[in-house]
Formats: C-alpha cells, sequence, structure tokens
C-alpha cells in the first residue's frame, strides 16, 4: 500500500516535469482565473463596504409639535426611541436646535426673532437591519402615527436610489462569479485534457495490464492539485503587485480607502485547488473506461 | 486452466468467433494458428475480457470470465501475462521502467521489482537497453520487452499474440525458448502465429482457426 502510493505519487511529479508546457499553461489558466475572480470579488467587497458606509448615514428626524413642554416632548422621544428598527438617538431641546439652525445657516435664530421658535425633536439612526426604504418607510409611517409629531421624515429618494444600486451589485457580481467560474471550469479541464489525450494510449495499455480506474487518475489528480497550489501561487503574485502597483501610482492622486477582503489568500487557494480538482476529474473522466 | 465451452464472441453478426471448444492444460505449450484474419487476436481478447461473450463459457484458471465485474476486471486480467501483437509499450518510460509497470500495479517494494526486472531483462536479453526508451530499440528488442513485461509477474496464464511476428527465425526460436521455460513452472500458455515451419519442430498441440471457426485441433 505504502510502496504503492509512494510510487504514484512519484509518477505525479514526473508527470509534471514530462509535460512541463501543459503543466505551466494548465497552471496559469488557474492562476488567470483565479486573478480576475479575486479582483470580483474584492470589487464586491467593497463596493459593499462603501455602500454598508453611507447606509451607516441613513437617520430619520422628527419635529415635535411647539406646544409640547420639555417633559412631554422626553416621553414622545423615549416612545419613539423603542420602536422596532430604532438604533439609538439624539433628543433635540430647544437649545440644540437653535445650535443646529446656527450651524446650517451661521445665523443665530434668537437674534433674528427675539425668541426661540425652532420645536424639539429628535434624530434616529436606523438598526442595521433596516437600513432600507421599506423598513425606513415603515418606521416613518409608524412615528407619524404618534400623538405629538409634527413633521418625520428621511432622505426617501436617495435611499430608495442606494437600494437598488445594492441590489444590482449584489446580482450582477452573483452572475459574473457563477459566469467565472464555469468558463474557467471549462478552460481549466479542457487544458487538462490535452495532457491527458497525449497520454491517452498509456492510459488504455495501464488498463489492459490490470490497472484499476484510481490507479491511473491518481497522478493525474495529484498532478492537478499540484497545478492548482501553481495557480493560487501565480494569482497571488499577480494580485500583490497589482497592489504595489496601486499604491505606487495611485495613492498619491487619490486616496481610496480600499478594504482587503480577509481570506483573499486562503480563497485563492481554495477555489484554485477546486478548479483543479474538477478539471482533471472533468478531464480524465472521459479516457477512463467506464 | 484455460477452457473454452462452445464460446461465440462477436463485433458484428457474422465477424468474431464462433462456438469455440478447446482446453489448455497447466503446463502446456498450445500454438493458435490460422490466416489473417481468422480470429486469433479475438480469441486473445476474449480471453482477456477485452471482448463480451455472447455465448458459451469460458474458464480462467476456474474462474468464469463471462462472470467477471466490470470492476473486477483490473483484477482479473492481473493473473494473466499478455504480450500484444502491437507491444503496447509506453512510449515515456524506459524498457525497465515498462517492464516493472505490472509490478508496480500490484504494489510490490521496490527493491523486489529490481531484481525481478533485472532478473527477466537479462533472461530476454534486454541487459545492455534496460535504460533506453522504446524509441530507442529496434522491433525485435520491443517484442522481448513486452514479452519480459508478460512475464515478469510469472503469471499462470500467458497469452502471446503473435510475440514472433518482426522477428528472425534466430531470435523467433529464442522467444518460443522463453515461453517454453515459463510453462516448466505450471503456467499455461497459448501464442498466436502464422508461422507454421516455426513451431512444426516443437511437436506441439496447436489449434487451427479460419473465419472464427475451429479447423483441427
Ligand atoms: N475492434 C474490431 N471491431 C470489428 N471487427 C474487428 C475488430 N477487431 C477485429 N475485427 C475483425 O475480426 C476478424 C478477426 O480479427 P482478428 O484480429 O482476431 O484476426 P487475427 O487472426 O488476429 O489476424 P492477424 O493474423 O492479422 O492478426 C477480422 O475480420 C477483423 O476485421
Ligand atoms: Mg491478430
Amino acid at each position: 500500500m505504502i510502496t504503492k502510493l509512494l510510487f504514484l505519487l512519484s509518477e505525479s511529479f514526473r508527470g509534471l516535469f514530462r509535460a512541463k508546457l501543459p503543466a505551466a499553461i494548465s497552471s496559469i489558466t488557474i492562476g488567470i482565473a483565479l486573478v480576475i475572480f479575486s479582483l470580483a470579488y474584492f470589487s464586491y467587497v467593497n463596493l459593499l463596504g462603501y455602500s454598508y458606509k453611507f447606509k451607516s448615514k441613513y437617520r430619520i428626524e422628527v419635529f415635535f409639535h411647539n406646544d409640547l413642554n420639555t417633559e412631554e416632548a422626553r416621553d414622545l422621544f423615549n416612545t419613539i426611541l423603542i420602536l422596532d428598527g430604532i438604533e439609538q438617538g439624539d433628543f433635540i431641546d430647544k437649545k440644540k436646535a437653535s445650535v443646529l439652525f446656527k450651524s446650517y445657516f451661521h445665523e443665530d435664530i434668537n437674534e433674528i426673532i427675539g425668541e426661540n421658535p425652532l420645536p424639539m425633536g429628535g434624530r434616529y439612526d436606523i438598526a442595521l437591519d433596516n437600513r432600507n426604504s421599506n423598513q425606513m418607510h415603515r418606521i416613518v409611517r409608524e412615528i407619524r402615527h404618534l400623538e405629538g409629531v409634527d413633521v418625520a421624515s428621511y432622505q426617501q429618494g436617495i435611499i430608495s436610489r442606494v437600494d437598488s444600486i445594492v441590489e444590482n451589485i449584489l446580482g450582477i457580481s452573483m452572475a459574473m462569479g457563477i459566469a467565472i467560474f464555469i468558463i474557467s471550469v471549462i478552460l481549466v479541464s479542457n487544458t487538462i485534457r490535452l495532457i491527458i489525450h497525449a497520454k491517452q494510449e498509456t492510459i488504455e495499455t495501464m488498463h489492459l495490464l490490470g490497472a484499476t480506474n484510481s490507479f491511473i487518475r491518481f497522478p493525474f489528480v495529484v498532478e492537478g492539485i499540484i497545478q492548482g497550489i501553481l495557480g493560487a501561487g501565480i494569482s497571488l503574485l499577480i494580485l500583490f503587485l497589482m497592489r504595489s502597483l496601486q499604491t505606487y501610482l495611485l495613492d498619491p492622486l487619490i486616496k481610496l480607502p480600499l478594504v482587503e477582503p480577509a481570506n483573499l489568500i486562503a480563497y485563492n487557494f481554495i477555489f484554485g485547488l477546486l478548479l483543479a480538482l474538477i478539471g482533471s476529474f472533468r478531464g480524465i473522466s472521459k479516457y477512463l473506461p467506464k | 486452466m484455460i477452457k473454452f465451452e462452445n464460446v461465440t464472441a462477436t463485433y458484428t453478426e457474422n465477424v468474431g468467433i464462433f462456438n469455440l471448444s478447446f482446453h489448455i492444460q497447466k503446463g502446456e505449450l498450445v500454438f493458435l494458428m490460422g490466416p489473417t484474419g481468422a480470429g486469433k487476436s479475438t480469441v486473445l481478447k476474449t480471453i482477456y475480457r477485452d471482448i463480451p461473450i455472447s455465448d458459451g463459457t469460458l474458464f480462467i484458471n476456474g474462474e468464469d470470465v463471462g462472470k467477471v465485474r466490470r470492476r473486477h476486471v483490473p483484477r482479473f486480467r492481473r493473473k494473466i501475462g499478455m504480450v500484444f501483437q502491437d507491444y503496447r509499450l509506453i512510449p515515456d518510460r524506459t524498457v525497465f521502467e515498462n517492464i516493472a509497470l505490472p509490478l508496480q500495479i500490484e504494489g510490490v517494494s521496490k527493491k523486489e521489482i529490481k531484481d525481478k526486472v533485472h532478473d527477466i531483462g537479462e533472461k530476454v536479453g534486454l541487459k545492455k537497453s534496460i535504460n533506453n526508451y522504446p524509441s530507442q530499440l529496434s522491433g525485435g528488442e520491443k517484442q522481448r520487452v513486452s514479452i519480459a513485461r508478460a512475464l515478469v509477474k510469472k503469471p499462470l496464464v500467458i497469452l502471446a499474440d503473435e510475440p514472433t511476428g518482426n522477428l528472425d527465425p534466430n531470435v523467433s526460436d529464442e522467444i518460443l525458448d522463453l515461453l517454453e521455460i515459463a510453462t516448466d513452472s505450471g503456467a499455461a500458455v497459448l501464442m498466436s502465429t502464422h508461422n507454421f515451419p516455426l513451431i512444426q519442430p516443437r511437436k506441439k498441440r496447436f489449434i487451427e482457426l479460419n473465419e472464427g471457426r475451429l479447423v483441427v485441433q
């Protein structure tokens, strides 16, 4: 058993060295597929990250009726605070309102009018799961029904637009991911099939000599694994070069706060192996007797 | 050892072998004769379970070939040593590696492989070219590699498809000697040939085929 395994392993390495060019082509194919895959994943993670950052600024602004006294206003503020979908809030009393007014209009309302006519109110952050136009619309409706609420509003137009953009990003990257994966599998298995095609007669002879399918397949699969690892290495090298280039060329011009997706290295190896394994299984199955 | 009972195996309706019955004992060397296209290779391929049996029964070393399951074909074939008409050597392996292959498939240890391959290599006269690749060999040398590969496991059943096809009479005679030596250790050998003058002096039994049917035994 051990001797057989050692023999098969040495066969696999010999296979690689005997067919250097096809093995290199296959590794490079895997590498390029992984680079495209990583870039797609990278863009996806970054776009999603930006959309999250943007969405964290989603707020609901509420103004209370002017005849509420401070105590009543505080109660109302707290009632809204415990509504479903509200994460946290700021109570805006008259004084704060005038500070806000000044920060917006650079004028002191007290000096203009002689008193402070600004209503009290609240500014609410939305819980993570509710940062979309449907949920925010629901929350705002609930708030408007409360006694003492004058106006409740959110940035409706922008939010529904961002929603549809995020949905599109999700859908497109999903479709692209699947397409890239299928294309890579076909490319890789065809490359591996080329290697195997050259060995068709050898496979037939081995079979006539009483080798089992798994005995024949083993070296090809190990070759595939090695190609997968090499492919992941190639991909990571290219990605690393791309990143250095980006830091070197782009950073002085525009500062893009790019997020590096976690586990990119692990994903490259996992997908490289997956591609190579599916590729070599698909590639060789055609040449094995059923 | 090899027992045909009314065996029919066909490629198409009237091409193949029909209703063959004969028996080859342990330690016996039998020649399979007949003109080209008579079905000699087909008989050997049927034994090798390369062609399915459509009628009758065929026993190899007590095992009913028709009943060998598809997934047991490799195990079944490992009991048989086959010399192919077209040698079937693996081009990117040396003579040594080609001869060693059946042992490697069995999982025999490296040292044992080395001993056995060198042993048989010497017997068939390949000592000098043991590290050459098939492309560096003459037809006769390739033939010997194919024979060495069939004999290296000391199988109980040896099938040889025109193993002297491309060889001059002297070498042919040596190869017949090798096959005859194999019978001494109990192997049953079935060898196809159309070279009657070569086998005549050996006074062995022969089976003659024509158009897939038995002529004389
Ligand atoms: N794979 C195949 N498919 C269909 N017909 C075949 C196949 N192989 C052989 N035949 C036919 O079966 C018949 C017997 O062929 P076979 O190879 O057994 O002859 P043979 O006696 O070995 O001839 P030779 O002396 O030339 O080797 C021939 O008519 C041949 O054309
Ligand atoms: Mg023939």
